[in-house]
């Protein structure tokens, strides 16, 4: 470049001072905005590989409970982890793990902390699947009291290594308070509740959560096929040979990580919304050197009877353009880089990685400067190229304001327009240029297109939030360790708590939808939510079916538009759930509009469904007493022992005479004890009394019915070894225990109990703080009462569900924002530049008559035009780009995409807003210009 | 005859990088209500000056500038621009129509922005182009019609709210011959009905016919007597 050239190039950006920094601001921005978006998403996705890694994480992950009625039990956790791998040859690791809640506190606090306490069936520092990293300090000694805690939640509380604290013991009597001293820090990036995670020996967790056994089995196969095809035999094994009900298994690939696929997704949104703000940039250049090379057309003229070449001219104009570069270039990678690392650090709170240390992302330093660079001169190109092909007679041909001006259709049509004067002559003016129309549109279209359905999208995931808390408009949810009855647990809170309006009770489960498959997950599983009918506790939007609305006592089930959708049935139609080995047949009675798949019963269903009851009579274990009309035995009353027994048992026993019950056939067997009390034999037949054809007075408030039966003796045995040096009489009958149950009137399969807990606060509107407060009073009490629960603040967690998309929404609209500022800066360039090219109609203007406000008001209204012109084509363009910002969201699936009326407007006075901002400066500058300084320098 | 301008002293001077150019050196000029003036001299003498100064498109750095009874000198902007647009018509070189506006749409401009006329504007802009002979295109954008027919165009838009004053600066600078003659007759019969004519020219065939003749050189104003015979002489010599 020689000397003349760079004094060329310099002496433009020199002379337009205003539009160099304007346009010099727009890069910044692009640049600014690419190096922070890209940074954020790079340090999040390399952070989360670095953790997450493929070969660690399980393929197959079955939650499992013991169900209340299992009863007692006695678990051995690692046998059933062998039988397992036993079982699934092609098991290559597997882990068992509790995950429960449990009470703490630092010593010199007043009230305990509800956190989780994790254990595995392995020790921490061999984890087979999803280790975890010491940090510091060492994992827990056997015997010591010890745990250690996730880094995150360490950094919140500040525990150190060598800190004591307070554990509440639920499981032991009366739930003494321990001191357990924190042995080491752990990162655990699998730990998707790292900031309250702390973790103990699994032989010792017990005593702490009150909780034996399993929550989560996991397991590794040799490959991911081969999971997906174990895995409904897997479900099927632990039903069957374990105590526990694997109430769900997902097969999860690892190599789909979700976590790392939405943060990959993510990071494209972020990319793509960097990328877009840099060609908003770049087609601002495009528009300034197009106006450039124009305004310069006699300049142009000059240079070429002097000898220049066009291309020394593209030297000289992309010379120009590679300065702007520049000056927005350098400090928008350096302030990038600082940004983007601190963006990632908000960003990965959110997506449970931890960014502690400083970190550069050199794809987003050399795209920021690439694009940065190359954009505006690749921006220069076209405008150059058509500029410089002027000939010299026509650069140097000036015919004033009147030249040159193009007459056509759209002229024609603005002239029959009824409207004022100075808004023809803005459409005329704008309509006149119409690529830098066109551009200025472009850009504004992009910047409000990018507002609009970024925001939409944010007004969508908040409507959609607002929905789930609504839906069930409780403040509390508590899930008692053990499976308790409602009625005691209501009276205790209501007659003990001031503040609550009503305690419901509930259950919710996954449950199997027969034809069901869940877009999500491609799995047929539901979540189903138990409720109480006659009470107001959905409010959601019945859009077909009534529901209980008319009869609370109603059977059936309501189910979400996108499950009856799926399937394709409607209501009065009859779906298969199938849980814990069981089918129930059920009629949809009603389809909400909710943006999460689910059904919504009655919780006593659900409860029978999924294997939550209590009170059911268990075959062998089952003893009660019952009467035999004139017998006389150890009991008084001619009261008998009565054993319910299956056919299995009553075939294992020892028959001393006769033959053992059938099942179906109406019989008793008698020990000899009994037989010799009452003088049977076999083949006599007695009077059986049970229930409440047992003792009482009224004969008329008992069914003979069902609670008397006269049946055979058909044999006499010999009881079990075991029983004879138990306090059962020896005298006793056995009776087939259906026969048994059904006489005491006793349901099979027991009483429903709720797994949670529903608490409506007396107060409409209480903050995250008092139901906090009420908790505390809620787990004192029941604490007290020797009941311990897992509590959730439904408040606290709208109120978190709130802040983290308020951050995701802090961060989209940074970028939206970087897209309407450049948008701003474009507008206010091309209006800038509207303002000089017609210096001269502003002087004429104002020669016959012009005020100020009538020469702002004409630029003004340019302005606006612009704006409306691009909100026009923004509206359809934002739907578009909010459905594609839906479709990659992390919990994208949930939400059913409707794009929110409200945004129109929004982005109607948004545009006007920016417009008006970005015109006024322009509109202000023409307006001070005086017609003698512009006619001075024609 | 009352004095429709009066400048007094006017000295104007303009900073540039080299120094200082005095466009103005202490003018004093006066024209009565309904006179004709030509204002001649060379290029840089500072006849464009002393125009913007009577129409209030220029400041004087020093001295008094009096127009239709207005003190020019202590009006800002926006108020001269309001008084210039009900008080002065002004013909420009390259007639500067507003390319975006149809030629009546160019006469009714003014009005517009005086509030003048608010019931009748498009009748009032038709009679003016009646006046010059450009019904026909009325409803043509300015790059449709010729430079003659632009020119009239710009005189019926200095007519337009009826001012005393129409000030030309070479107003028939870009014409021919023809349209510049026909240009000139316009200019007399506005005379004629009392409009008060200050204009620009080099055409000194034209300025031989305008009944006063004011030369303008180094920024000042020379006498009458001399720029007549400067005028009648140029005549016979041809």
């Amino acid at each position: 470049m020689n000397r003349s050239t760079f004094r060329k190039i310099w002496g433009d950006l020199w002379t337009r001072k205003s539009r160099t920094i304007l346009v010099s601001v727009s890069i910044f921005i692009g640049v600014l905005g690419v190096v922070t978006l890209i940074t954020a998403g790079d340090l999040l996705v390399r952070q989360l590989k670095a953790d997450v890694k493929e070969s660690e994480l399980p393929m197959l992950a079955a939650n499992v409970v013991v169900p209340p009625s299992e009863g007692d039990v006695t678990l051995d956790d690692a046998t059933y982890l062998d039988a397992l791998t036993e079982a699934f040859p092609d098991i290559t690791a597997i882990e068992g793990s509790s995950n429960n809640p449990f009470y703490w506190k630092l010593p010199d606090e007043g009230r305990f902390r509800e956190a989780r306490l994790f254990a595995y069936t392995d020790a921490m520092s061999d984890k087979p699947v999803e280790p975890m990293r010491l940090v510091e300090g060492d994992y827990p000694q056997p015997g010591q009291h010890q745990l250690v805690v996730e880094q995150r939640m360490a950094d919140d509380f500040d525990l150190s290594v060598g800190d004591a604290i307070d554990v509440r013991m639920l499981g032991e009597d009366e739930f003494p308070t321990e001191t357990w001293t924190i042995s080491g820090i752990v990162f655990h990036a699998y730990n998707q509740l790292s900031d309250q995670s702390m973790y103990a020996l699994y032989d010792e967790a017990p005593a702490a959560t009150g909780v034996s056994g399993l929550s989560t089995i996991s397991a590794r196969f040799d490959d991911f096929a081969q999971a997906e095809a174990n895995k409904d035999a897997f479900q099927t094994f632990v039903n069957d040979n374990t105590p526990y009900s694997a109430l769900i298994v997902q097969a999860t690939d690892p190599a789909d990580n979700a976590a790392i696929q939405s943060s990959e997704d993510f990071a494209l949104i972020l990319s793509v919304l960097a990328i877009v703000s840099m060609l908003v940039s770049g087609f601002l250049v495009l528009n300034v050197i197009n106006n450039l090379v124009t305004e310069q057309r006699r300049q142009i003229g000059v240079m070429k009877s002097l000898g220049t070449t066009r291309g020394e001219m593209f030297v000289i104009y992309g010379g120009i353009a590679v300065s702007y570069g520049l000056i927005g270039v350098i400090p928008g990678v350096l302030l990038g880089i600082p940004l983007g690392y601190e963006m990632a650090v908000l960003i990965g709170d959110f997506a449970n990685t931890l960014i502690d240390t400083f970190a550069v992302s050199t794809t987003a330093i050399a795209l920021g400067i690439v694009l940065g660079l190359a954009v505006p001169v690749i921006s220069a190109v076209i405008p150059v190229y058509i500029g410089t092909r002027v000939s010299i007679l026509d650069a140097m041909t000036d015919l004033g304001i009147g030249g040159g001006y193009n007459v056509g259709l759209l002229n024609r049509t603005i002239k029959a327009l009824p409207v004022p004067l100075n808004i023809k002559q803005s459409l005329n003016n704008l309509t006149q240029k119409k690529a830098r129309l066109a551009l200025t549109v472009i850009t504004l279209t992009l910047a409000l297109s990018a507002f609009m359905g970024v925001s939409a999208v944010f007004v969508q995931i908040n409507s959609v939030l607002q929905d789930i808390l609504d839906t069930f408009g409780y403040q509390i949810i508590f899930q008692t360790t053990q499976s308790q009855e409602f009625e005691p647990i209501q009276t205790l809170l209501m007659d003990n708590i001031d503040g609550i309006a009503e305690v419901y009770p509930g259950s919710g489960g996954i449950v199997q939808l027969e034809g069901y498959i869940s877009e999500s997950n491609q799995s047929s599983q539901m979540l189903v939510q138990g409720i109480v009918p006659e009470t107001a506790m959905t409010d959601s939007t019945l859009v077909e079916g009534t529901a209980w609305e008319n009869d609370p006592e109603r059977e059936g089930i309501v189910l979400t538009n996108e499950i009856t959708n799926s399937i394709g049935k409607g209501v009065g139609d009859t779906v298969t759930l199938i849980a814990n080995g069981q089918r129930l047949e059920q009629e949809i009675i009603g389809v909400v509009n909710y943006p999460i798949p689910m059904g919504i019963m009655p919780w006593e269903d659900l409860s029978r469904l999924t294997g939550f009851t209590l009170g059911a009579p268990t075959p062998n274990q089952y003893f009660t007493g019952v009467q035999i009309d004139d017998y006389s035995g150890t009991l008084p009353g001619g009261a008998i022992t009565a054993w319910g027994v299956d056919s299995q048992a009553a075939g294992f026993v020892t028959m001393l005479d006769g033959s053992p019950i059938t099942p179906g056939q109406p019989g008793v067997m008698l020990t000899q004890a009994a037989a010799d009390a009452g003088g049977y034999a076999v083949g006599d037949t007695i009077t059986v009394r049970a229930g409440d054809c047992m003792a009482t007075g009224d004969p008329d408030a008992a069914d003979p019915a069902v609670c008397t039966a006269t049946v055979p003796i058909t044999g006499i045995f010999m009881p079990p070894s075991q029983m004879a040096s138990s306090q059962i009489p020896q005298d006793m009958m056995a009776i087939y225990w259906e026969d048994l149950a059904t006489m005491e009137g006793l349901n099979l399969n027991g009483e429903p109990v709720p797994n949670a807990f529903f608490v409506l606060t007396q107060a409409a509107d209480p903050t995250a703080r008092e139901v906090d407060g009420l908790i505390e009073n809620v787990n004192d009490l029941l604490v007290d009462n020797g009941i311990t629960a897992s509590y959730t603040n439904m408040v606290e967690i709208a109120d978190q569900a709130s802040d983290a998309i308020l951050s995701i929404g802090i961060v989209l609209n940074m970028a939206s924002f970087i897209m309407a500022a450049v948008g701003a800066i474009g507008l206010i360039t091309t209006l800038s530049i509207a303002v000089f090219e017609r210096q001269k109609e502003i002087g004429v203007m104002r020669s016959v008559g012009a005020k100020s406000p009538t020469i702002i008001m004409q630029f003004l209204v340019e302005g606006l035009l612009v704006g409306i012109i691009a909100w026009i084509i923004a509206a359809p363009v934002s739907v578009g780009l909010a459905w594609g910002i839906t479709e990659i969201l992390p919990f994208g699936e949930f939400i059913q995409f409707d794009y929110p009326p409200v945004m129109l407007p929004v982005g109607f006075v948004g545009i006007l807003i920016i417009a008006t901002i970005s015109s006024v400066w322009p509109s202000v500058s023409a307006a001070r210009k005086t017609v003698s300084d512009i006619l001075r320098y024609q | 005859m009352d004095k429709l301008i009066s400048l007094q002293q006017v000295h104007k001077t303009y900073k540039i990088k080299g120094g200082l150019i005095r466009a103005l050196n202490g003018v004093d000029f006066e024209v009565e209500q309904g006179e004709f003036v030509a204002l001649v001299g060379p290029s840089g003498s500072g006849k464009s000056t002393l125009i913007n100064m009577i129409t209030g498109i220029d400041r004087p750095t020093n001295g008094e500038v009096y127009v239709a009874g207005q003190r020019l000198t202590h009006m800002n902007e926006d108020q001269v621009a309001e008084w210039r647009g009900k008080n002065v018509g002004v013909v420009f070189q390259f007639f500067q129509l507003l390319p975006s506006l149809t030629v009546i749409e160019n006469v009714i401009m003014p009005m517009t922005y005086a509030g003048t006329y608010k019931n009748g504007r498009r009748e009032r802009a038709m009679e003016l182009l009646e006046l010059v002979d450009l019904v026909d295109i009325a409803d043509k954008y300015p790059s449709q019609v010729s430079g003659g027919q632009q020119q009239r165009a710009a005189i019926a838009r200095a007519l337009a709210n009826d001012p005393p004053l129409i000030v030309g600066d070479e107003p028939t600078g870009n014409l021919d011959s023809v349209s510049s003659g026909l240009m000139f007759s316009l200019f007399e019969d506005l005379v004629a009905q009392g409009k008060t004519m200050v204009m620009v020219t080099h055409d000194k065939d034209l300025a031989g016919k305008v009944p006063r003749v004011q030369e303008v050189r180094d920024g000042r104003l020379l006498g009458g007597e001399e720029i007549n015979r400067r005028l009648v002489g140029a005549s016979a010599g041809r």
